[in-house]
């Protein structure tokens, strides 16, 4: 099982450390700090597994710090890069926010959290729900320095802004508010070919849940009667996309384990008991027909004007309702490394953003 | 924090000062106590996770919380930071055992939970006995929460002592616990410790499995795991009930958790492997779920999910090859995701999909990563060598060529390198391509413009040997010529054969191009481009016909390149589908190395210069209290007997005994010279021997084939031949000189000891004298050469009391090191080493897999034992005339004991030596290990070792063996001997050892020192 667990701040300090099965050495943190920083291939960026000397490596990144595991044994990669997910998100429930300064306000909250949740390098409950009763310490709460908008495209962060320890629902003093976010977090790839069409084009779609309801009643969520689960409801590739008229296919999804799906197939309706904390609902994929909020052309063109210079036009149209607004949007364009220099305009027409390169 | 580190000792004198003074009340009231209790104990536990020794606070530390022991904030960090010290100050971690014990009675189960975990987390053997009763009590507790940690509580047991373990019965009770406990956790926790202790197919049994998955849905996320990879060891016993299984896991696919999903797939996949249809019917269900794990926005999970797909993918193509798309890269995914979608892509295409990869992979060559941009042209090179119909393929490799002419020396110079070398392999595949590919070669300018060696030989290569397509190639050629030695050596081979090719190609034209390539080919340093040019230049002077048949024969075809895996291996790593193997795509022996459990706990830490005045020790014997401080390697009482095995193959480390039977492979060729060749033979008959893990005195086959041919290669026979052997060759000297050597009479003792355990070598004569007379025979006639060979160090060896036949291999010290070394250490376990040794140096001889024996592990501890001091105490009358010693092998003391005698005892006897520079580092080497553990050998045991550089201090002890009559007699106790070793480093001069002895019984004192001093003496050599 694992060896080690400990977290890094972005300088390699170890915030957390916990030793188990004492095979790997202490300076294994050194070890993994010096590798991961300075991986030769690809990059530059370490892959989320490696083997130093026998020692292999697993870490995930999360709020500017490195959370890693040391094993000695053949592990599955997926479990305890799982698992260190889920840690992630208890420290997140627990603490409100994870990063490097609130591990260190709440280091022994920390540490207490960790000592239920792994024994010996084994995972035990690790419920968010199920650890309240043998938590003691108060956390101490720190909202992140400043409010980071939020990408645009990005399915990890969550319910928007919510920093907010689970510890809060046991509060007795009147200042407890009961709360529940529910957010649909799509994250959508497309690509459009030269004349503007769209290539190929998917969403990764979460059903993404925060709770702070005391005495976790239970509730319902109900989807759109439209829906059709592709592989689900018609397995075996008997369904296709034209044949769905206007419904709304999704080629798989899957349900966290409190989902109740008796009704699912009749009425499309999801009950649970909603544990405390944060959780993904329902994850689900799709490519089927759907309209992307965006259409983007783009063209190059030499500048008749000089032999070095070239231009790049791109024509982003926004399918939104104009009584909706998007913020945080951003236009990323890379160019090949002997660009000089690079100038951008926009068009009157067009409003705030702005583009980067080089 | 940086700046914190620098002063550790303000921080320490600081905190220990607060906390002195919190454990008085004073004037502040009970809250306000607990709070600047709960702030300090904060502070120490965040200089704790920086790595500073905060050692020093234990006793302030328990007395803070005992004082409010009901505190359970105080009580949880106070043991957090007991289990993280207490394996470095147990004397004083003792003190709370009793707290811990009281607290695994207690009413509320979250703290007979928290006490039985950190009891059991100490890690200090010496507290086992004070924890087996808590565990056992914890096993049958009324709350889950306990069990379950009592459960874990076995597995820390059994990786500390597994004999407590076994004498307690605890498995069997997990294993009741198994199967009739109600709670999920505890079941899951039983089921992982379980699978810990033995493989999971001897567990994995029918109505207990269907409980489980009956149940599968109250696990926990990682419980689930477990169950699964139980039941992907489960053998069905037929289809209808593989269906079942299959129906009953069906809905796991569908979890949030990548880990499960995987872990479904793995029992899917074994489930039905040997079922065709239904196999393939898997592999088509379980795509969805996959494709849905590798477009998770987490990297991590994805990649591991990815490494698994890419495994499918190679094994059975056929199911992803409609879902190319999904393993399209996506702008913000990281180079190794991308990466393994590449491979990934590569692996699928065939000619249906072809076209759609080929194209997205063309845009990824116009990737700002020159690493991704090489990688797309790489995967458009595999493909076309794997597609047949590879006509648009090799185009659109080609364009990357154009690529680089567009531009100009624009940056795609590694396009156009690495779009060469695909090219080169794929004219090799398919030669009818070829004319297309050269004549895009034609006006490429690679000369100036491409700097990498490997796509400057390609083209070489290339224009060499289509030099009929293209018109001007002995022209292309001239400058690399004119520039030769400045090429590397890859591109100069290329340059030679490309020169000769075309000259038989184009005589007149490529003459001069020849004699220029062949007359800087011969000049040239590099030995393997000289040979070549030497050859082709007298194989051409000889007989050109026969050199055109050689260096330029028509193309061969190579119809398919070989896997960078060979299959054997990609089964091996799909047989351990779900686990590292795939991700790094080797089989678990590639990467696994495994350490025993807790060998490293007592890593130093950074020490504390501040020694707590607080301590009694200090006034007596302050080295002693850094000492322990610093490293303390609290002897491990058990080192000797069975335990070494375990404690022993921790200590092995791959590289190092493939050094060592390399170094012998050296010495075998050397006395062997053309008898090599037997050698195969040998290892077969000798490979058992390495099997049986025993020293045997067989006669080796390299050995009986040797030529009767005078020294060298006696002296090598004589290093091949196991230890046992030696020794009857020395007393077959014996005889045959007449005199009977001052060989030891206890190294005859060893030798009986190690015939017996080999009763059919030797047709059940364990008696030394036994040999059957052809075998004598045989040993005399080797013993002539060895006289011959060495016989001074053969008269020299013996006096030295305890120097075993490592000191007679003088002539080839390192061969001998290693046979020596097994011979020195008699035990049964150190023993092993020079049968494994052999075992695997015949086995990397005959390039077959490394044979490993049972006792392959101790070729190490064979080497760092190079002395036996066993024999002394077996035949006390001869190695200690004046008063009977044995000494306890067993002995244990306390270093609160110990600390007491020493203070107590007045110093008998005391002696310094010089040490050389090497002596100091052997000592030293290995965190002291390696010199504790020898003096182990002896039943000298180590109480506490440690220091900074250059000084060191080592603190030993040993106890007098009592006879059972002796022990039962109340009033003699064992007679005890106290040992401080101090050891001065002084550079590369060398230092100087302080040797301080007390003692309770001065009459063995002569005794003892003699046993001390051979040990030492056999240790520094």
């Amino acid at each position: 099982m694992i060896s080690q667990f400990y977290i890094l701040s972005p300088r390699g300090d170890v915030i957390i450390r916990k030793d188990y099965l004492g095979d790997v050495p202490r300076t294994s943190s050194e070890t993994f700090f010096r590798n991961a920083k300075f991986w030769k291939e690809g990059d530059g960026e370490a892959p989320p597994v490696f083997n130093v000397d026998g020692v292999t490596y697993l870490h995930i990144k999360e709020g500017g710090v490195q959370l890693v595991a040391t094993t000695r044994a053949n592990l599955s990669p997926s479990f305890v890069l799982e698992f260190l997910r889920r840690i992630c998100t208890i420290v997140k429930d627990y603490c409100g926010f994870l990063s490097e300064d609130a591990i260190r306000k709440n280091v022994v909250l920390v540490y207490e959290l960790l000592d239920e949740v792994v024994d010996y390098g084994f995972p035990q409950n690790t419920a968010t729900e199920a650890l309240k009763q043998f938590v003691v310490n108060e956390p101490t709460v720190v909202a992140p320095a400043y409010y980071q908008a939020k990408p645009l495209f990005s399915l990890s962060k969550g319910p928007t802004g919510v920093f907010k320890s689970v510890l809060e629902t046991t509060r007795t003093d009147g200042k407890r508010r009961d709360e529940i976010f529910v957010d649909v977090v799509e994250r959508i790839t497309c690509t459009f070919n030269a004349s503007g069409y769209i290539a190929s084009a998917q969403v990764d779609g979460a059903v993404q849940i925060k709770s702070y309801l005391a005495g976790n009643p239970p509730i319902k969520i109900k989807l759109n009667d439209d829906l059709l689960i592709g592989k689900r409801d018609a397995p075996y590739g008997v369904s296709d996309s034209s044949s769905n008229g206007h419904m709304v296919v999704l080629d798989d999804c899957n349900f966290h384990e409190v989902a109740n799906l008796d009704s699912f197939d009749v009425d499309r309706t999801i009950s649970l008991v909603p544990p405390d904390g944060e959780f993904a609902l329902m994850n689900y994929r799709t490519s089927h027909g759907f309209k992307p909020p965006f259409r983007l052309q783009a063209s190059v063109e030499r500048d008749p004007n000089s032999d070095v210079k070239a231009n790049l036009t791109l024509r982003l149209w926004c399918e939104v309702p104009s009584d909706k607004a998007a913020s945080g949007l951003e236009v990323e364009v890379p160019t090949p490394r002997y660009v000089q220099r690079v100038h951008c305009d926009l068009e009157s027409s067009s409003a705030g953003g702005g583009a980067g390169g080089g | 924090m940086a700046e914190n580190r620098g002063k550790p000792r303000g921080e320490l004198a600081e905190l220990s000062a607060q906390l002195q003074n919190l454990c008085t009340a004073g004037k502040r009231t009970e809250r306000e106590l607990r709070n600047a209790k709960k702030d300090v104990f904060k502070k120490v536990i965040n200089y704790m996770t920086l790595g500073m020794d905060m050692s020093a606070l234990f006793p302030m530390m328990t007395s803070c919380a005992n004082l409010s022991s009901d505190d359970l904030v105080l009580k949880k960090m106070l043991y957090l930071y007991l289990t993280h010290y207490a394996s470095q100050t147990p004397d004083l971690a003792l003190l709370t055992i009793n707290q811990l014990q009281k607290d695994c009675a207690d009413h509320d189960p979250m703290i007979r939970g928290l006490a039985l975990r950190s009891l059991c987390s100490l890690r200090v053997a010496n507290f086992l006995e004070y924890v087996v009763t808590p565990i056992m009590t914890g096993l049958s507790d009324r709350h889950p929460y306990v069990r379950r940690t009592a459960v874990m509580g076995v597995l820390k047991v059994h990786h500390i002592d597994p004999t407590t373990v076994a004498q307690q019965g605890m498995v069997e009770r997990v294993k009741r616990l198994l199967s009739a406990d109600s709670d999920v956790q505890v079941i899951a926790n039983c089921l992982s410790v379980l699978m810990q202790l033995e493989p999971p197919s001897r567990l994995v049994e029918r109505a207990f499995l269907y409980s489980l998955l009956n149940r599968i849905k109250e696990f926990s996320d990682w419980g689930q795991c477990q169950v699964l990879e139980l039941a992907s060891h489960y053998p069905p016993s037929g289809e209808a009930e593989v269906y079942d299984l299959l129906n009953a896991l069906e809905d796991r696919m569908g979890h949030t958790n990548s880990a499960v999903v995987l872990a479904t797939i793995k029992v899917f996949l074994r489930l039905t492997i040997n079922m065709t249809a239904t196999h393939q019917q898997v592999l088509e269900r379980i795509r969805e779920p996959l494709k849905t794990l590798i477009s998770r926005d987490d990297a991590a999970t994805a990649y591991a999910a990815l490494s698994h797909v890419l495994l499918l993918a190679q094994r059975a193509p056929m199911i992803f090859e409609n879902d190319a798309t999904a393993f399209f890269c996506r702008t913000h995914d990281p180079w190794f995701v991308k990466k393994l979608k590449l491979e990934i892509l590569a692996a699928i295409a065939n000619s249906s999909n072809v076209y759609d990869i080929v194209t997205e992979l063309t845009e990824y060559a116009r990737d700002i990563s020159p690493t991704m941009a090489r990688e797309a042209v790489r995967a458009v090179g595999r493909i076309a060598l794997a597609v047949p119909d590879s006509g648009g393929i090799i185009e659109r490799l080609l364009l990357f060529l154009d690529a680089g002419n567009a531009g100009g020396s624009s940056g795609s110079e590694h396009l156009v390198s690495e779009a060469l070398v695909q090219l080169a392999d794929v004219v090799r595949r398919y030669p009818d391509t070829a004319h297309v590919v050269v004549g895009a070669l034609g006006d490429l300018g690679v000369y100036g413009n491409i700097t990498e060696p490997a796509a400057r030989a390609s083209y070489v290569w290339l224009i060499g040997q289509f030099g009929a397509l293209v018109p001007e190639a002995p022209y292309i050629l001239e400058p690399f010529v004119e520039g030769f030695a400045a090429e590397e050596p890859a591109v100069r081979l290329a340059l030679l054969t490309s020169a000769v090719q075309l000259f038989f190609r184009r005589p007149p034209e490529a003459r001069g191009l020849l004699g220029a390539a062949l007359a800087a080919g011969v000049a040239d340093e590099h030995m393997d481009v000289r040979d070549r040019a030497l050859m082709y230049y007298r194989l051409l002077r000889a007989d050109a016909a026969a050199a055109e048949r050689v260096i330029a024969p028509p193309l061969l075809v190579v119809p398919w390149f070989s896997e960078a895996l060979s299959p054997e291996a990609r089964d091996a790593v799909f047989e351990e589908f779900n686990s590292l193997s795939v991700v790094f795509q080797q089989p678990s022996g590639a990467f696994i190395e495994r350490q025993a459990y807790h060998s490293l706990e007592s890593e130093p830490e950074p020490p504390a210069p501040a020694a707590t005045t607080g301590d009694l020790l200090a006034l007596e014997a302050p080295e002693l209290v850094n000492a322990q401080r610093a490293t303390n390697l609290l002897a491990d009482a058990d080192m000797d007997g069975g335990a070494g095995g375990a404690g022993g193959s921790g200590r092995d480390t791959p590289s190092a005994a493939a050094a060592a039977a390399a170094l012998g492979s050296d010495l075998l060729d050397l006395s062997l010279g053309p008898d090599v060749a037997a050698l195969p033979g040998a290892s077969g008959s000798m490979g058992p021997g390495g099997m049986y893990g025993g020293p045997m005195p067989h006669p080796s086959p390299a050995y009986t084939v040797l030529p009767p041919t005078p020294q060298p290669p006696q002296i090598g026979s004589l290093q091949q031949q196991q230890p046992g052997q030696q020794q009857q060759q020395w007393d077959m000297l014996g005889s045959l000189m007449g005199p009977p050597p001052p060989l030891p009479p206890p190294q005859q003792q060893q030798q009986q000891h190690q015939l017996q355990p080999l009763p059919q070598q030797w047709g059940g004569a364990p008696p030394v004298q036994g040999l059957p007379p052809h075998q004598q025979q045989q040993h005399h006639m080797m013993m002539a050469g060895g006289v011959g060979a060495a016989p001074a160090p053969a008269a020299a060896a013996p006096p030295a009391s305890g120097a075993g036949v490592g000191g007679v291999a003088m002539p080839l010290p390192g061969g001998m090191a290693m046979f020596g070394g097994g011979a020195g250490g008699g035990r049964a376990a150190a023993a092993a080493g020079p049968g494994a040794g052999v075992g695997e140096l015949l086995g990397l001889l005959d390039e077959g897999p490394m044979m490993r024996g049972p006792g392959g592990g101790m070729t190490m501890v064979g080497q760092q034992q190079p002395q036996q001091p066993q024999p002394q105490q077996q035949q006390p009358a001869h190695a200690a005339p004046v008063q009977e010693l044995v000494l306890n092998s067993k002995a244990r003391m306390t270093p609160g004991s110990f600390q007491d005698e020493w203070r107590r005892l007045s110093p008998a006897h005391s002696a310094s030596l010089t040490v050389s520079a090497a002596s100091v580092a052997s000592l030293t080497a290995n965190n002291h290990r390696d010199f504790t553990q020898h003096m182990a050998q002896a039943n000298i045991h180590t109480i506490a070792s440690g220091g900074q550089p250059p000084n060191f201090r080592y603190y030993f002890y040993g106890q007098q063996q009592q006879s059972p009559a002796a022990a039962a007699a109340p009033s003699s106790a064992a007679s005890l001997f106290l040992v401080e070793l101090l050891l001065r480093g002084v550079g590369a001069a060398g230092g100087s050892l302080t040797v301080t002895v007390k003692t309770t019984d001065a009459a063995r004192l002569p005794a003892f020192l003699e046993i001390w001093n051979a040990c030492l003496a056999g240790y520094l050599g």
